[in-house]
C-alpha cells in the first residue's frame, strides 16, 4: 500500500485537471506564484541581511534590494565562535547517528513486520509508546543519566539516546509489511537464515525507504536543539542549531551576522534535501 | 528448538532498539517521577517534598498561562497548517509542470532547523527594525508591537509555524490526492456539482485518514515545540508565548527548579501520551482496514 | 542456521556500535571523549563577554602562562548561558577550574559548597573596596570564595545634538548634580517631542538585568528586602512604589521603546548605536561597542533622595577540583594591581581594588566618560549590595523582571499599588523557597 503510493505522484494521477478555459488555468498559476514567492521571502531577506552591514540594518535603512553586499556579518558568524567547529561537530555526530539509526530502524522494523514471535504485539506497542515520548520532557533526567555515564559534552551523549528513533522504526515496519510474505516464506523453506533473508530479499526492495530514513533522520540530528543544547555545554563541543543559539546570545540583534551563520548552517540540509528530494517526498508522501 | 532459535534471533532484532529505549527512554521516565518529587536546585543534594511540586503548578498562574498557551495554537495551528497545506496541494494538483520543484520550495522551511526558522522570525518581525513594520510604516500603517504586545508576539509566533510546517501537509495531501476516486468525481462532476462540492462530498471523505495523520503530526509537534519559541521570543513577552515545554526548561535550568521543570514535563507527557494511545487506535484500525482491502 | 546467527551477531555488533566503542580510543581527538583526562594541568575557565572583554582575559591567560607555566583555556559562552553551562559542568562532576561569575550569583555557588576558598583572605582583604569584598564573602564570613575582578555600572548616554535641540540645558557631569527625578522624566519629554517614533531614552533591564531597576528604588531610599534579608517588604515602602510608578510612566508616556522590558531582546547600547532612542542607560562595559552612535556625553543617574548605582561587574571564583590550587593562582594573577589596571582599560571596566591609581588606567575608548563612570560607581551604596548578593539573587532577579514586565507592559489602569504588592509577594517566596 505505501510502497504503491510513493512512486504514484506522476502525472497519470493527474485525471481532474481543469478542464475549465484557460483563464481558471491563470488563476491557479497567479495564485501559485504568489504563494511563492510568500513562501521563499523570509528565505529571500535572510540571504540579503546575511550580505548587508551591520549598521545599516541596525538602523532600519536596509535596501530591499543588496546595493552594497559585505561579508562582514559572516566574518563576525565564522571568526569570534567556533563556528567551523560547529560544522564539524554536527556532520560527526549526524553521519554517525544516522549510520546507527538507519542499522536499528531496519533490523527492528523487519523483525515488528515480518517476524512471528511470542511477545511481538507487546514489543511493537511498547518501542512505538516509548519512542513516542517528547525528548523534550525528559531533558532533566536524561542530563542526569549521561552525566552519570561521563558523557556530558561527548558526541555519544547525542549520538546513542537519539539511535533508536520513532521515525525510523515506523517508516521501516510500515514499508516492510507492503512486502509479501510469500517471498520471505519461500526464501525460509529454502532455509535461509533470517539476517540472510533481510540483506539479500528485503534491503534490495526497501532501497526508497533506506533513502527516506537516510534524509530525514540526518534532517532530524542536523536540525536537533533542545538535546544537544542540554548535552553538550562546552562551545566547542555544541553543534550548529546551539551554536547558533550562542551567537544570538552573544550578538542579540546583530541580524546579519546571525543571518549569516543562519545561511551557512542550512546550506548543507538544504543540499542534501535538493539531491536527496524524490525520496524525501514520496517518503513523506506515504506517512498516512 | 527451532522455533525457539527464530524467535531469539527476532529478539535479537529487536534488541538494540529496546536497549536504547530501556536505558534512554524508560529508565530516565522512572527518574523524572521520583525528580519531581524533589526540591533540586542540581547543585547540591535534592530534597523529597512530595507532591508539593504538583500542588504548587495548580497555583501557578504560568504554567496555566504555558498550558493554555500550548493548547492555544495546537487548536489554531492544526487547521491553519492542514488547511494551507490542502489549499497548496490543491493548486499544485493542477499544475502539469515544476511540480517537484514547487514541492521544494514549500517543503524548505520545513527542513530547516527551527533555531533557523526563529532566528529569522526575528529579524523579519523585529519591532524596531523588522522588515515587516518597514513594510507596514511605509504604507503609512503603525508598526506592530511584535515583541512587546502579547497578542502580536503570539501571532508572529503562529505566522512563523505555519510557515514553516505546511510544508508537510502539501506533500502529504498531494500524494494523498495521486489516488482520489476518479470514477466519483467524474460522476460528481457530470452531476453538475461544484469544485467546492466535490470537495466537500468526495476529496475530503476520501482524505479522511491523511488528514487524521497529519492532525496527529501537529499536534505532536505543537507540544514538542522548544526551539522556535525559545529563541524567537523566549517565551515572552510577560509569558504570552511562553509553552509548557519552554516553561520546563526555564524552571528546570534557568531557575534552577529541576524537581519542578520535570513535574512540568510529565505534565506534556501525560497529555501526549495520551495524544498517542488515541492514535495508535486510529492507527491500528485503519491498517486493518488496509489489510483488508488488499 | 547456526551461520546466521553468527551475522546477527555481527550485525548486532555493528548496530550497537554506538554503545560499544565508546571509549575507543580511535574517537579520541575526534571531539568524542567527554572529559578532558584529570592529569592535564591546563586550567578550564569558563567565561562570557565582549570582544574586548574576551581580549583582555586572552592577555590574562596569555601573561599567566608565561609567568607560571600552566596552560588556560578560555571558554566563552554568551552571557544567557552562563549559569546553564557552569552548572551543568557541575552537575557532570567536570565543573570549570574557575569560572567568571557575576556578583548576585556568588551567593548561589557558595551556598552549594562548590567553591574554593581564599586562604589568604585576610591579607587580600585591605586591598579592595569593602562593598566588592562583601560581595565575595557573605554574610558572617570572613572567607572569600572568589575575587572581585571589576565593577561595572550604569550612566545616562545622551546624544548630545539631540540634548541641545530639546534645549535640556547644560548637561550634569557629577552625582552630586544629578538631575532629579522630575528633571530626567522633564527632559526625556523634550528628548521625545524632537522626533516621532524616536523614543527618549532606553534603561538597561534586560537580560537578567532586572536588578538594575534597584536603583531607582535605593535612590528613593526605598527597599526591596528586608533588612535580615529573609524576606521582602512587606508592604512595599513608598520608596519601592515611588520607583515603580516613575518606571512605570515611561512605558505609559511612550518615553521607552516598549520592547525594552525586561524580557525584551534588545540591548540598550545597541538601540542608541542605531539611533532608536535619544539617549540609552548604558554600562560602561559597553562603551566599545558603539559603532556609529551619534556624539553623546554620559550623564550621571537621576537621584532622588540620594543618587544610587548598581553593583555591576563580576567576580572570578575557582571550583573544588584536582587543580585548585593553580586555580586560585589564576585568580591572584587576575587581580594584581598591574593586571586589573591592564583589564580595566581594555575591557572598559573599573577597577575594584582601592589601590590602582587613576593614571593606570589608560581606556582607549571614551576616557573622558570613564572617568565620569569612576565617580558614579563611587555611589554603589552597601544597603543595594546586600540585598542583590543573597543567595537567592538570581531568583529574586527573575520574579523583578516578570513582576516589572506586568507593570511596564500591562493594563496601564492596574493601580501601581497592586503591582506593587504582587511583586514584593513573588518576591518574598522566592527568597524564602
Amino acid at each position: 500500500m505505501t510502497r504503491a503510493r510513493s512512486g504514484g505522484s506522476g502525472s497519470a494521477a493527474l485525471h481532474v485537471r481543469s478542464r475549465g478555459s484557460g483563464s481558471a488555468a491563470l488563476r491557479v498559476r497567479v495564485t501559485v506564484t504568489i504563494l511563492v514567492i510568500v513562501w521563499l521571502l523570509p528565505l529571500y531577506w535572510m540571504l540579503v541581511t546575511a550580505l548587508s552591514a551591520p549598521g545599516v540594518v541596525a538602523a532600519g535603512r536596509q535596501p530591499v534590494l543588496p546595493d552594497a553586499p559585505t561579508l562582514q556579518g559572516v566574518r563576525t558568524a565564522v571568526g569570534e565562535f567556533p563556528f567551523l567547529t560547529w560544522v564539524a561537530n554536527s556532520a560527526a555526530i549526524a553521519v554517525v547517528a544516522v549510520a546507527a539509526n538507519l542499522v536499528m530502524s531496519l533490523l527492528a522494523g523487519y523483525a515488528l513486520a515480518k517476524r512471528r514471535f511470542p511477545g511481538r504485539a507487546a514489543a511493537s506497542v511498547f518501542v512505538l509508546a516509548t519512542l513516542t515520548v517528547p525528548a523534550e520532557v525528559l531533558l532533566i533526567p536524561q542530563f542526569d543519566l549521561v552525566a552519570s555515564i561521563g558523557w556530558v559534552n561527548s558526541f555519544w551523549a547525542v549520538i546513542v539516546p537519539r539511535a533508536a528513533d520513532a521515525f525510523g522504526v515506523l517508516l521501516a515496519r510500515q514499508y516492510m509489511l507492503s512486502i509479501p510474505d510469500e517471498v520471505i516464506d519461500a526464501a525460509r523453506v529454502d532455509g535461509a537464515g533470517e539476517l540472510r533473508i533481510l540483506l539479500e530479499i528485503v534491503l534490495p526492495l526497501c532501497r526508497p525507504v533506506i533513502a527516506v530514513i537516510l534524509t530525514v533522520s540526518f534532517m532530524y540530528r542536523w536540525n536537533e536543539f533542545a538535546w544537544p543544547l542540554t548535552a553538550l555545554p562546552d562551545p566547542d563541543r555544541a553543534t550548529l542549531p546551539v551554536g547558533l543559539s550562542f551567537l544570538q546570545g552573544q550578538y542579540a540583534t546583530d541580524y546579519p551576522t546571525l543571518m549569516s551563520g543562519a545561511v551557512l548552517s542550512v546550506l548543507p540540509v538544504l543540499v542534501l534535501f535538493i539531491a536527496a528530494q524524490r525520496a524525501f517526498v514520496s517518503g513523506l508522501g506515504a506517512q498516512r | 528448538m527451532r522455533a525457539v532459535r527464530a524467535h531469539a534471533s527476532a529478539w535479537l532484532m529487536l534488541a538494540p532498539v529496546l536497549v536504547v529505549v530501556v536505558v534512554f527512554v524508560a529508565y530516565p521516565l522512572i527518574g523524572a517521577v521520583a525528580t519531581s518529587l524533589t526540591r533540586d536546585t542540581g547543585l547540591g543534594a535534592a530534597r523529597g517534598v512530595g507532591l508539593a511540586n504538583y500542588a504548587e503548578l495548580a497555583r501557578d498562574p504560568v504554567f496555566w498561562r504555558a498550558t493554555a498557551n500550548t493548547i492555544g495554537l495546537t487548536v489554531l495551528l492544526v487547521p491553519l497548517v492542514l488547511g494551507s497545506g490542502l489549499g497548496i496541494a490543491l493548486l499544485l494538483r493542477r499544475l502539469t509542470r515544476g511540480r517537484a520543484v514547487l514541492q521544494a520550495v514549500f517543503l524548505a522551511p520545513y527542513v530547516v532547523s527551527g533555531v533557523v526558522v526563529a532566528l529569522l522570525g526575528r529579524t523579519v518581525f523585529d519591532e524596531n527594525v523588522g522588515i515587516v513594520n518597514r513594510a507596514l510604516r511605509g504604507v503609512g500603517l503603525d508598526g506592530v508591537a511584535w515583541q512587546s504586545s502579547s497578542g502580536a508576539a503570539g501571532l508572529s509566533v503562529l505566522i512563523v509555524l505555519v510557515w514553516a510546517r505546511s510544508g508537510l501537509a502539501v506533500i502529504v495531501y498531494l500524494a494523498a490526492l495521486a489516488d482520489a476516486p476518479r470514477t466519483q468525481l467524474e460522476a460528481a462532476a457530470l452531476d453538475g456539482a461544484g469544485p467546492w462540492d466535490r470537495l466537500r462530498h468526495v476529496l475530503l471523505p476520501h482524505l479522511r485518514p491523511t488528514t487524521v495523520f497529519l492532525a496527529v503530526v501537529v499536534v505532536v509537534e505543537t507540544f514538542r515545540t522548544f526551539d522556535v519559541v525559545y529563541v524567537m521570543t523566549g517565551g515572552g513577552p510577560q509569558h504570552a508565548t511562553e509553552l509548557l515545554v519552554t516553561y520546563s526548561y526555564a524552571q528546570g535550568f534557568d531557575a534552577r527548579a529541576q524537581g519542578y521543570g520535570t513535574a512540568i514535563g510529565l505534565v506534556v507527557l501525560a497529555v501526549v501520551g495520551l495524544g498517542t494511545a488515541l492514535w495508535w487506535r486510529v492507527q491500528a484500525r485503519t491498517e486493518d482496514t488496509a489489510v483488508v482491502e488488499r | 542456521m547456526g551461520v546466521s546467527r553468527r551475522v546477527a551477531l555481527a550485525a548486532l555488533g555493528l548496530g550497537a556500535s554506538g554503545l560499544a566503542s565508546c571509549s575507543a580510543p580511535v574517537w579520541q581527538g575526534f571531539g568524542l571523549d567527554a572529559v578532558r583526562p584529570a592529569a592535564d594541568d591546563e586550567l578550564l575557565v569558563t567565561l562570557w563577554g565582549t570582544a574586548a572583554e574576551r581580549r583582555a582575559f586572552t592577555a590574562l591567560a596569555e601573561g599567566f602562562r608565561a609567568s607560571t607555566g600552566i596552560p588556560v583555556r578560555l571558554q566563552a559562552v554568551p552571557f544567557s548561558r552562563r549559569g546553564t553551562t557552569v552548572d551543568t559542568g557541575i552537575r557532570a562532576g567536570a565543573p570549570p577550574d574557575v569560572f567568571r561569575v557575576t556578583y548576585n550569583d556568588v551567593g548561589l555557588y557558595r551556598d552549594a559548597g562548590v567553591l574554593a576558598p581564599l586562604p589568604d583572605s585576610a591579607a587580600l582583604r585591605p586591598a579592595f573596596g569593602e562593598q566588592f569584598w562583601a560581595a565575595v564573602t557573605g554574610p558572617g564570613s570572613d572567607t572569600a570564595v572568589a575575587v572581585p575582578h571589576h565593577t561595572d555600572t550604569s550612566m545616562l548616554l545622551v546624544d548630545t545634538a539631540a540634548a541641545e535641540a530639546a534645549r535640556l540645558g547644560p548637561l550634569p557631569a557629577e552625582p552630586d548634580a544629578a538631575w532629579d527625578w522630575d528633571r530626567f522624566l522633564d527632559a526625556c519629554r523634550r528628548l521625545a517631542a524632537l522626533r516621532p517614533g524616536r523614543a527618549a531614552t532606553a534603561v538597561n533591564w534586560q537580560s537578567d538585568g532586572a536588578y538594575r531597576w534597584l536603583n531607582w528604588v535605593d535612590q528613593a531610599d526605598g527597599r526591596l528586602l528586608t533588612p535580615t534579608l529573609d524576606g521582602a517588604v512587606r508592604p512595599p515602602d513608598d520608596g519601592l512604589r515611588a520607583a515603580l510608578d516613575l518606571t512605570r510612566r515611561l512605558f505609559d508616556e511612550g518615553l521607552v521603546p516598549r520592547s525594552t522590558s525586561t524580557s525584551g531582546g534588545v540591548t540598550t547600547d545597541e538601540l542608541f548605536s542605531a539611533g532608536t532612542v535619544a539617549s540609552a542607560f548604558v554600562g560602561n562595559f559597553s562603551l566599545g561597542d558603539l559603532e556609529g552612535a551619534p556624539a553623546w556625553t554620559a550623564v550621571p543617574l537621576p537621584r532622588a533622595a540620594q543618587a544610587s548605582a548598581d553593583l555591576g561587574g563580576n567576580a572570578l571564583a575557582a571550583t573544588v577540583g584536582p587543580r585548585t590550587e593553580q586555580s586560585l593562582a589564576f585568580l591572584r594573577w587576575c587581580v594584581t594591581p598591574e593586571n586589573m589596571a591592564a583589564f580595566c582599560s581594555a575591557a572598559s571596566a573599573l577597577p575594584t581594588r582601592v589601590d590602582v591609581p587613576a593614571t593606570a588606567l589608560r581606556y582607549p575608548t571614551a576616557p573622558d566618560a570613564m572617568s565620569r563612570y569612576v565617580a558614579q560607581a563611587a555611589t554603589v551604596r552597601p544597603p543595594l549590595v546586600e540585598q542583590v548578593t543573597i543567595p537567592r539573587a538570581a531568583a529574586v532577579t527573575a520574579e523583578l523582571a516578570d513582576g516589572l514586565e506586568r507593570a511596564f507592559l500591562g493594563d496601564p489602569a492596574t493601580p501601581t499599588a497592586d503591582l506593587a504588592d504582587g511583586l514584593a509577594a513573588a518576591v518574598d517566596r522566592a527568597v524564602r523557597r
